[in-house]
């Protein structure tokens, strides 16, 4: 505040300090005082349950899915017959017909597939039992995966095979088993086999698990 | 001179007293405090019940890609009346979120989610990585799959704001598990700093 | 002359409001601290305006107003609602109403304005007055620590 120095500004500067006064003390300007403030890190949780309830399942295909009862049907040419050259089949859904997609899927343990037949352990054999038989010795089957072997076939049934295990209790295993009439011998002429199961030519492959 | 001098005098005593009373060194002040930052979250349904998804997996398609979905009951879905909408079709599940502030606190607001575990039955265990969900209502979460991170963000948004979506879970079937009942705990986290 | 202007400018800007102030400086508290909460707290807050509402509510403010110059006379006496306050970003921001606990009217008043609490002739030098406050506020305009001074003021009838 400016110094007045007139005689009559003593009383003026009086009046002007009054007026300085009155003028802090309206509006008052203290400093904003915060409230309490509780500010943390905010967090809040919330949870949700997940229940799944997994079947046991065993599935096991081998050729066409379905009710499709795949015919591998082998011809072998005259002047072949007996010469021990293996020949290959038709009818397969894999192998350009000459073999079959095999799919076997589990959870529950060790799966076994066990073949059987419909020959009464006696073998292939025509429309006329005279014609003789032709043993399941001469029917071959290859895999192309280890770990899903082929049974080998045999007149009474054949030998059960174990696919590996993929973990301790699951198994997933697809393979292609691949089927040839070995040509060994020389049974007379005809159709052995076929889809009359009478003629010993439907193969059951059997799937367990525990 | 004398005169003119009282008067200028006066004049000036007379504002300076009007200037008093209008001072309010003494008028009623209400000081308001408080306003504190709020976040909530709700998974499913409300009042702090753990809602529960069920999948049932087919034999005929265990572990062959085909998408099982969640089944729940309409609780997990539920609409908070009466200012909500509609409650979500059936068996999926709300997530509601809510975070505001006073202005002086504007922050963004995340959700993320724990699908670092597994479902378990017995020794057994199927990975939450091995689920996820298609988003049918909403828009700030998108359809996708649990990633299997501790801190799997799903949104985040700034306050003051709420959001609602409605997802179905789903299993995604891709890997055969031994047979059994697995359970499971997923724990979302709505946070705020 | 330079003190002179000075006040001149002080006391055209006091003659913005009409009516006269009336002197509150004999109420019993001078400060009253409250704290704010979130005025909605259920689900399915879909507007800006539902999710941001806050209000914050003072009982029992007491009020003595200085009407001894008016004793006789039929005037109207208002409450007054600043148009700004220390930590109101916004005028839009805030909504006075309250309730009272003697003669005055309950009512409703926006920042900038006043609302009509007593009609008639002024009986007693000093009016005592309780008013039930609810402060509605907006957490878009709210600070911390907002000042809100209410004043009455007073027209008196010819």
């Amino acid at each position: 505040m400016k110094t007045l120095t007139h005689p009559n500004a003593v009383r003026a500067a009086a009046l002007t300090a009054l007026v300085a006064a009155t003028l802090c003390a309206m509006p008052p300007a203290r400093a904003e005082q915060p409230a309490t403030d509780t500010v943390a890190p905010f967090s809040v949780n919330a949870r949700l349950n997940f229940t799944l309830n997994y079947p046991a399942f065993l599935r096991f295909r081998v050729g066409t899915t379905g009710a499709t009862v795949d015919l591998i049907t082998f011809t072998v040419p005259a002047a072949s017959v007996g010469n021990s050259v293996p020949i290959s089949g038709t009818g397969g859904d894999a192998g350009g017909g000459t073999a079959v997609n095999i799919e076997v899927a589990g959870n529950n343990g060790q799966v076994t597939i066990t073949p059987s037949n419909s020959s009464g352990g006696l073998g292939l054999r025509t429309a006329t039992l005279s014609d003789g038989r032709i043993s399941y010795d001469q029917i071959q089957t290859t895999t192309n995966l280890a770990q899903l072997p082929a049974p080998v076939l045999t007149d009474a049934g054949g030998t059960p095979v174990q696919p590996t295990l993929n973990t301790a209790m699951v198994t997933q295993r697809i393979a292609v088993w691949t089927y040839s009439y070995l040509n060994q011998t020389i049974p007379s002429a005809g159709i052995y086999g076929g889809t009359a199961a009478a003629r010993g030519g439907r193969v059951t492959y059997t799937a367990t698990m525990p | 001179m004398t005169d003119s001098r009282s008067r200028f005098t006066l004049r000036l005593m007379a504002a300076a007293a009007l200037l008093g009373l209008t001072a309010s060194a003494h008028a009623v002040t209400v000081v308001i405090g408080g306003g504190a930052a709020e976040i909530a979250l709700r998974v499913g349904a409300t009042a702090g019940t753990i809602s529960t998804v069920t999948f049932a997996p087919a034999a005929a398609t265990a572990g062959t890609g085909a998408l099982v979905l969640g089944t729940t009951n309409a609780a997990a879905g539920s609409a908070q009346a009466p200012n909500f909408g509609t409650a979500c079709a059936a068996n999926n599940v709300r997530i509601w979120a809510r975070a505001r502030a006073p202005v002086a606190a504007t922050r963004t607001a995340t959700l993320q989610v724990n699908s670092s575990g597994n479902l378990t039955s017995g020794g057994n265990s199927i990975p939450f990585t091995d689920f996820g969900w298609v988003t049918s209502a909403g828009t700030e979460i998108a359809s996708a799959n649990f990633s299997g991170s501790a801190t799997q963000t799903l949104m985040t948004f700034q306050n003051s704001n709420e959001v609602s979506v409605c997802l179905r879970f789903q299993f995604l079937n891709t890997t055969i598990y031994p047979s059994g009942a697995y359970t499971g705990q997923l724990t979302f986290n709505l946070a705020m700093p | 002359m330079r003190a002179l202007a000075f006040l001149l400018i002080i006391v055209a800007s006091q003659g913005a409001l009409s009516g006269e102030k009336l002197d509150d400086a004999g109420s019993p508290r001078s400060r009253v601290d409250t704290t704010v909460r979130w005025l909605h707290t259920n689900e399915g807050l879909t507007t800006p305006e539902l999710i941001n509402a806050m209000v914050a509510t003072v009982p029992n403010l007491e009020f003595r107003l200085d009407t001894s110059r008016y004793v006789g006379k039929k005037a109207r006496i208002y409450l007054v609602v600043p148009d700004f306050m220390p930590g109101l970003r916004s005028p839009s921001g805030l909504r006075v109403e309250w309730k009272t606990r003697g003669a005055f009217l309950a009512g409703s008043a926006l920042p900038g304005t006043r609302a009509l609490v007593y009609d008639g002739t002024i009986k007693l030098p000093s009016m005592h007055e309780a008013l039930d406050l609810s402060i509605y506020l907006d957490a878009r305009y709210f600070e911390r620590g907002l000042r809100f001074e209410p004043r009455f003021e007073i027209d008196v009838l010819p």
